[in-house]
């Protein structure tokens, strides 16, 4: 299905101008619940046309995650996930044996003898082998859209592993010889910054940072995502949100505050955003304790804001 | 030029500036660029940005040089022709500053973008009349003023600031776009204001390129200076908060360096003795190397802050990249100064550093004359008091561009503070070439002090707390 995708749209390539194309994959993009501003949508362009990686980094919760799973939803291609944490290793990332599964195999074995050379072969096929999200993005039939999530909170040395695999889409596997990719995956990498990446890898990849977004784009993505908002409650959620964002916090509302903010308010069924409602629904905003003290203070201007 | 080598050309400059851009990046730009869209400029301007900048830092950057080299170019290739009040028709020159003023004021609060585009061609002639340098039949200029010049009196001209700042006030007050909530309303206003100073500043670079040429006009402009290079002592408010920006990876990254090297080094050197005595077991073969135990020599730290406006900026950076780093010293313990010298430790145990030293300067415990600082007293006032609690373990920092506003410097007080600790560094966030010019006394400390360090950014404060951590 992907592969008529792509030969029809060299043919309207030709008939349309890019522009349009890049329109097209806003539009996409909207119809799987995510809006993306012109940077986004080149990006997301050209990683499919130059077939390299995108990495995306930014603040926590504007969107990088869900970047990745909106395009697995807009084009249709299976998602596969795979979530970085200190210590992930190939074994975890790759492939591993099925050791529990070979141990049966041998003792089995052991009633008919066979011999230990036959047995081998046999103990190291695919039927033993356990793919893990990168090897099965690999070998996946179709293509299909990898999020590596988190990237920075790996070790170094995966990093560089990972750099490898992304490099040639190619991987070996001593027992069964080298794997290529019968399709090369989509591939989506997120950072937080929690360290930073190496030169390597971003040479790679695609640079995307996302910040958070414009007044008008976070307004968009709130009655995209928070159905049936009163048009007036949504711009003073924005108006609130924005507010907070301004002040000197550790942790500041990010988009995913934003709607969970915006549901509650809705689901509450109140047309005014009062003093009383923001301290009582605030934690769904700001989450650190400091940060809670700091703008319950505040509460007089920001209930101020929420008016005209 | 084909568009390779226009690419090619851009990607010099931005190399120019500083950013590293590979070459496999001018690859990937030149096939982006030939599969982007050429004809929208907010997608070819993505398309390059994702291909060659790969740090979020380097935007500014490559917006700066982007907007230059594509955006400068092509209104040079094609100069607006039919804008209201053009060149010809009515003769622009002929508007007064005052309204200039009103018109943009109008803009501001309700027109479109396009008005305020058309205003920024009309001010940038104007400025040109009456400033001379360009334009229609203004005199020569007798130095070669450069776009920054010209932006400084322009805005002087238009009272820029205080139209702004009237406009932000009544945005707040839900006077401006009433039919937006006043956040949104002063956010809108914010980017307007914005986009008329960069239109004016383009518009600007525009007319003096036809009168100089674009190569000595580019001579002339400034480009946006990466965080870790901004100088302290000259930073505006929106690099300061650049530098606060990058201040907590700037600090990882020191910590992991850092810990690295002390990880590095924990074996030690080896211990001979210790080595031979277990070799007897072995028939005196060295099977087991023992190492000397390396005590980790965490310094005790007592940071003297000058406050007072000219460092204030850099003396709240440092301490609050020490601060972040704390768990690589024994103890930290800090003072402020002006002309009097208080103990600040345990303020900045409960409040960031930036209120802290709001407070101090609120509180008013610093300053008994007139404000400016007198390094000198407040060297006595703090040997007086707490060099008592000097060790031999204790390294002291001094932070303060050693201008002492003429007056005495009591070096001997600094002496008697050295010899009672470890190592005294001076850090002085003015270049080099200008200690011991004007008021700066700095040589006369430096006797006392085991170095005397140049520290005018945050790449330089980062090195010297790599080298003495
Ligand atoms: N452009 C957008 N359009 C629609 N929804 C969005 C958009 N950006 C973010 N969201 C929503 O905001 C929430 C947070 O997004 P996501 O989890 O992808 O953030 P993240 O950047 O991965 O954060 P973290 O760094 O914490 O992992 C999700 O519910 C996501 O659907
Ligand atoms: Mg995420």
């Amino acid at each position: 299905m992907r592969g008529q995708k792509k030969a029809s749209k060299e043919k309207e390539k030709v008939e349309k101008n890019n522009g349009a194309l890049i329109d097209e994959i806003k539009q996409g993009m909207k119809g799987a619940e995510y809006l993306c501003d012109d940077g986004i949508a080149t990006a997301l362009y050209l990683a499919d046309e130059l077939n390299k990686p995108i990495l995306a980094e930014g603040p926590a919760g504007v969107g990088k995650t869900d970047l990745a799973k909106a395009y697995s939803r807009y084009t249709g291609l299976p998602l596969i996930r795979l979530q970085c944490y200190e210590g992930l290793d190939e074994a975890k990332a790759l492939y591993e044996w099925n050791y529990k599964k070979q141990l049966l195999r041998i003792q089995a074995d052991r009633t008919e003898g066979t011999s230990w050379e036959d047995l081998e072969d046999d103990l190291f096929s695919e039927e033993f082998l356990l793919p893990r999200p990168l090897l099965r993005a690999i070998t996946n039939e179709g293509r299909v859209v990898l999020l590596v999530d988190e990237v920075d909170k790996a070790d170094v040395e995966f990093e560089a592993f990972l750099l490898e695999v992304l490099s040639d889409f190619q991987v070996s596997i001593p027992e069964l010889g080298t794997v290529d990719a019968r399709q090369m995956p989509f591939v989506v990498l997120t950072s937080n910054r929690t360290r930073d990446l190496s030169e390597a890898l971003r040479r790679r990849c695609l640079y995307l940072y996302i910040d958070f977004p414009e007044v008008s784009r976070e307004l968009e993505i709130v009655r995209l995502r928070v159905p049936g908002i009163a048009e007036d409650l949504a711009r003073r959620v924005i108006a609130v949100v924005r507010y907070i964002r301004q002040m000197d916090l550790k942790k500041v509302p990010s988009i995913s505050e934003t709607l969970d903010w915006a549901t509650a308010v809705k689901v509450l069924g109140r047309d005014v955003i009062d003093e009383e409602l923001i301290s009582s629904t605030l934690s769904l905003l700001v989450k650190e304790q400091k940060d809670l003290e700091k703008v319950q203070a505040s509460l007089k201007s920001l209930a101020r804001q929420a008016l005209e | 030029m084909e568009i390779d080598e226009r690419l090619l050309d851009f990607i010099g400059k931005l190399r120019a500036a500083g950013m590293h851009v590979s070459l496999a990046e001018s690859i990937d730009a030149c096939e982006a660029v030939r599969v982007a869209p050429l004809e929208k400029m907010d997608i070819f301007r993505s398309a390059l940005r994702a291909t060659v900048v790969k740090n979020e830092m380097d935007y500014p950057i490559f917006d700066a040089v982007f907007e230059d080299y594509f955006l400068g170019a092509e209104a040079l290739a094609a100069p607006p022709e039919d804008e209201p009040g053009g060149e010809d028709s009515e003769g622009t020159g002929s508007m007064t500053p005052a309204e200039l003023t009103e018109m943009l004021r109008d803009a501001l609060e309700h027109g479109s973008m396009d008005e305020l585009a058309a205003l920024a061609r009309m001010a940038a002639a104007t400025i040109g009349q009456m400033e001379g340098g360009f334009g229609r039949g203004s005199r020569p200029l007798a130095f070669m003023a450069g776009s920054g010049y010209y932006m400084f009196r322009g805005m002087e001209m238009l009272k820029y600031a205080r139209l702004s700042a009237e406009l932000q006030e009544m945005a707040a007050d839900g006077e401006i776009m009433p039919e937006l909530p006043p956040v949104l309303a002063a956010e809108e206003l914010r980017e307007r204001i914005e986009f008329f100073r960069r239109a004016l500043e383009r518009e600007i670079q525009r007319q003096l390129a036809l009168e100089r040429g674009e190569e000595a006009v580019s001579r002339t402009r400034k480009l946006p200076v990466r965080p870790e290079e901004i100088e302290f002592i000259n930073a505006s408010v929106r690099q300061v908060d650049d530098m606060r920006r990058i201040l907590p990876s700037l600090a990882r990254k020191l910590a992991a360096r850092i810990a690295r090297r002390q990880s590095e080094g924990r074996r030690g050197r080896l211990d001979i003795r210790n080595t031979l005595r277990h070799s007897i077991s072995s028939g005196g073969v060295p099977i087991d190397v023992k190492y000397k135990k390396r005590v980790p020599a965490k310094p005790e730290l007592f940071i003297l802050c000058d406050v007072s406006g000219s460092v204030r900026t850099f003396s709240t950076f440092t301490l609050q990249l020490v601060f972040s780093l704390h768990q690589q010293f024994k103890a930290v313990r800090s003072f402020a100064f002006i002309d009097r010298v208080d103990e600040v430790t345990e303020l900045f145990k409960y409040c960031d550093v930036d209120e802290a030293i709001e407070r101090v300067y609120r509180e008013g415990v610093l300053v008994d004359g007139d404000g400016h600082s007198d390094v000198g007293r407040a060297l006595d006032l703090f040997e007086k008091e707490f060099s008592g609690e000097l060790t031999p373990r204790s390294t002291v920092l001094i932070l303060s561009d050693g201008r002492n506003n003429a007056r005495d410097p009591r070096s001997e007080a600094l002496g008697r503070i050295a010899r009672r600790s470890r190592r005294v560094y001076w850090l002085d966030p003015e270049p080099a070439e200008r200690w011991d010019t004007g008021d700066s006394i700095i040589g006369i400390y430096e006797e006392h002090c085991h170095a005397v360090q140049e520290v005018r950014n945050l790449k330089q404060l980062a090195d010297f707390v790599y080298r003495r951590a």
